[in-house]
């Protein structure tokens, strides 16, 4: 299926960069909806030493080929599943461990799905298989807050234009370079950022979670409001045999909030 | 310099024109100035050691959480983002925020400060910017993707060129991840004809129940998530990840139907314009196809002669062609008539061209009427005329050519006796083998020579020579 890239247009594609140690068990990390792999900046470096650590962008999101955006292909998480499958085989991982933030917890369970020989383990970091609540399951939105969501997205992309026209177009008069250049941090095509928040928050992939076979590890961080604690808990009774670890650190992104705390559960669960 | 002392300060913290909030780094408030309690009409105790989210609406609190706090702890500050307060009655205030994260000697990121600034003035009109940027972002969506298909149709230079430039035309307007074009066939069963067909990928050649569905109300229609699809359907949609799929028959001038299948990841509703936008597009391909085939009927009109309706000199080379290579492959026999009109150019000079035009066309009938079914008539130009016959032995190339010259010599309404048409007929016969294939041309060489012994002859006569 993948054949068609060459290694160098898929990294390049999204972006990827190796750290740590070359002869290491392959950890790959991916970002969540609305950052990018600077998420894991605080993570990623505590495990080099012993680990062949693997970084990467969404395409759409930071550092990726934004060129490369095809809005059909990235409609569903199964595009970007095939992206990760793609970067996996391109660099011929075998045993990995795929630690996904967020909507990537379920891009991984998708890929490990598709192909279970490539992949050794999965941590899910504020997982969610359906954000929307629907009959019985509780998600912990509405469909109307998605729309919320949106307005919010617009509200604040109002000025993107303006703002990152002169630093794209290289024009000297940038007032403040160390400000706008703060501000490229988790900074998306407003279009894109739109479409990514449509395919992360109106995504069913509950069906998909019984299917997993490889050794997983759900992590759930306290007051999470996009991932709350039932929904966590769901995922861990969906993966079966999975484990779960309810860590201290607050919010959904504590691989930021938290970064030592999530450290040490994923090296608690490797060894 | 004026000495402020600390009640002032604390006046200044508390009545500032703008709100002030402390959290601590899991977002918890720690502190609150009178300013921002008023405008949230809130007490200081319900506001302190509660979630700073839980001031912000649901999706603004997707939106915080999920962009600004990640860049807030990053970078370490944000500026001006759009937020939407919630009031103690439930209604929003919409503010801008500034916020920075405060670090203690040690370095150790402490607590985050927050400025807050009423921006219910330009609430309004950003609103009505954003709704405007909206349908202006579709209707030029729109619009590109309108002259994109045109753009790709026109470059089209095959009919399955036109389909596949419709498969991804549709495609890119609704973000499918596949799109198939699917055509009803003169025996009523249905063939795919372009683009990817992801059911059809893992149960090949099913009739899906929702196809004789859209055929029935000539409506598009959708099966949007595998809940609501029958047990196959649904079987196929899982095997092939595909969350949802729509249906968009069409039927063309020729009465043809069919239908564009857009397939999706996930579970999809297409608005009206989306559906609209696919009908449109489909719409503009069809057209191409027509004109592409009415340029083809074009071209089959320039492979006859105007004057008498008969194969042209293309046509009869390509047929010559052929022949040569059926008979060959058949191991079977050819022959190829060459024909001259006796007279015919004094017919054309004292009585004009009107009438020998009007002598072309009876020539024209009365060979097509004397040879056999399945050979081929046609006129090289002025007054020579070939047939082409298929599985010919000599003695019926005689009959045949004995016919043609019969039949020409008949008299022609207009023309007076003295000024009689005959025909010289000069007749190739070939048995081409593996070591010996004539081409078409040296095959019309011969004939054409043969003509002449038959001219020079005498006229009106028949000469047959065998290659």
């Amino acid at each position: 299926m993948s054949g068609a890239l060459e290694a160098t247009d898929v990294l390049r594609r999204n972006n990827v960069v190796e750290l740590g140690n070359p002869a290491g068990r392959p950890l790959v990390f991916a970002h969540g909806f609305g950052c990018s792999q600077e998420a894991w900046h605080r993570v990623a470096p505590q495990f080099t030493d012993d680990y062949r650590v693997i970084l990467f962008d969404h395409v759409g999101s930071g550092g990726s080929d934004i060129a490369a955006y095809d809005r059909g292909k990235y409609d569903s998480l199964h595009g970007y599943a095939g992206d990760i499958l793609e970067i996996v085989e391109n660099l011929d991982l075998h045993d990995v461990v795929f630690i996904g933030h967020s909507v990537s917890g379920m891009m991984g369970v998708l890929a490990a799905n598709r192909d279970p020989s490539r992949f050794g383990a999965l941590v899910l970091l504020g997982p969610s298989p359906r954000y929307i609540n629907t009959g019985d399951y509780i998600g912990g939105f509405e469909q109307a807050d998605i729309d919320g969501l949106l307005d919010a997205l617009d509200a604040n992309y109002l000025g993107w234009s303006a703002a990152m026209a002169p630093l794209i177009m290289g024009v000297p008069e940038v007032p403040d370079l160390g400000d706008e250049l703060t501000a490229s941090f988790c900074s998306t095509d407003p279009s894109i950022a739109r479409h990514f928040a449509h395919v992360t928050f109106l995504s069913d992939n509950r069906a998909d979670l019984a299917e997993v076979s490889v050794p997983t590890l759900i992590l759930q961080a306290k007051d999470d409001i996009i991932a709350p604690e039932v929904v966590g808990q769901y995922v861990h009774d969906q993966v079966a045999g999975s484990s779960y670890a309810l860590i201290d650190a607050y919010g959904h992104c504590a691989n930021l909030s938290g970064p030592d705390e999530v450290t040490r559960q994923i090296k608690a669960f490797l060894t | 310099m004026t000495v402020i002392d600390a009640q002032s300060y604390e006046d200044l913290y508390e009545n500032a024109p703008c709100g002030y909030l402390s959290t601590d780094m899991d977002g918890t408030i720690v502190r609150v100035n009178e300013t921002l309690l008023r405008w949230l009409d809130q007490s200081r105790d319900a506001v302190l050691g509660t979630s700073f989210t839980q001031l912000l609406e649901a999706g603004g609190r997707m939106f915080y959480e999920t962009r600004q706090r990640p860049v807030l702890l990053l970078q370490g500050e944000v500026r001006e983002i759009a937020l939407r307060l919630q009031r103690a009655d439930g209604t929003a205030l919409p503010v801008l925020a500034n916020s920075v994260v405060v670090t203690d000697d040690a370095g150790e990121q402490t607590e985050i400060r927050s400025a807050l600034f009423d921006s219910t003035e330009r609430q309004q009109y950003e609103r009505e910017l954003i709704d405007a940027r909206r349908v202006a972002e579709m209707s030029s969506e729109r619009v590109r993707a309108l002259q994109d298909a045109t753009t790709a149709f026109t470059a089209s230079e095959t009919e399955s060129e036109v389909v596949e430039a419709l498969t991804e035309a549709v495609r890119a307007s609704v973000a499918a991840t596949a799109v198939a074009a699917v055509t009803e066939q003169p025996d009523g069963s249905l063939l795919i004809v372009g683009g990817r067909h992801m059911l059809d990928e893992v149960a090949p050649g099913t009739r899906w129940p929702i196809y004789d569905e859209a055929f029935a109300t000539m409506e598009h229609v959708a099966i949007g998530g595998v809940a609501e699809a029958d047990e196959t359907t649904a079987a196929a949609m899982r095997a092939a990840h595909v969350e949802s799929f729509t249906v968009l028959p069409v039927r063309n001038d020729a009465g043809t139907r069919g239908f564009i299948v857009s397939f999706f990841g996930r579970e999809r509703e297409l608005t009206e314009s989306a559906v609209d936008l696919k009908l449109s597009i489909t719409k503009q391909a069809m057209q191409a196809l027509k004109s592409m085939r009415l340029q083809r009927q074009l071209e089959q009109l320039a492979l006859y002669d105007e004057l008498t309706g008969l194969a042209n000199r293309k046509l009869l080379q390509e047929q010559l062609t052929t022949a040569i290579a059926s008979a060959l492959r058949d191991g079977g026999s050819l022959g190829l008539m060459f024909i001259d009109l006796d007279g015919f150019k004094a017919v054309n000079d004292r009585l004009g061209h009107d009438v020998g035009d009007s002598v072309l066309r009876e020539v024209a009938e009365r060979l097509t009427s004397v040879v056999r079914q399945n050979d081929l008539v046609g006129r090289l130009g002025g007054d020579e005329f070939v047939v082409i016959c298929e599985t010919l032995d000599e003695s019926s190339a005689l009959i045949v050519a004995e016919r043609i010259t019969e039949a020409i010599r008949a008299p022609y309404e207009g023309v007076p006796t003295p000024l009689g048409i005959s025909a010289s007929v000069g007749v190739v016969l070939t048995h081409p083998t593996a070591g010996a294939v004539p081409s078409g041309d040296t095959l019309l060489v011969h004939a054409d020579a043969a003509m002449y012994r038959s001219k020079n002859g005498g006229r009106d006569r028949v000469t047959v020579e065998l290659v």
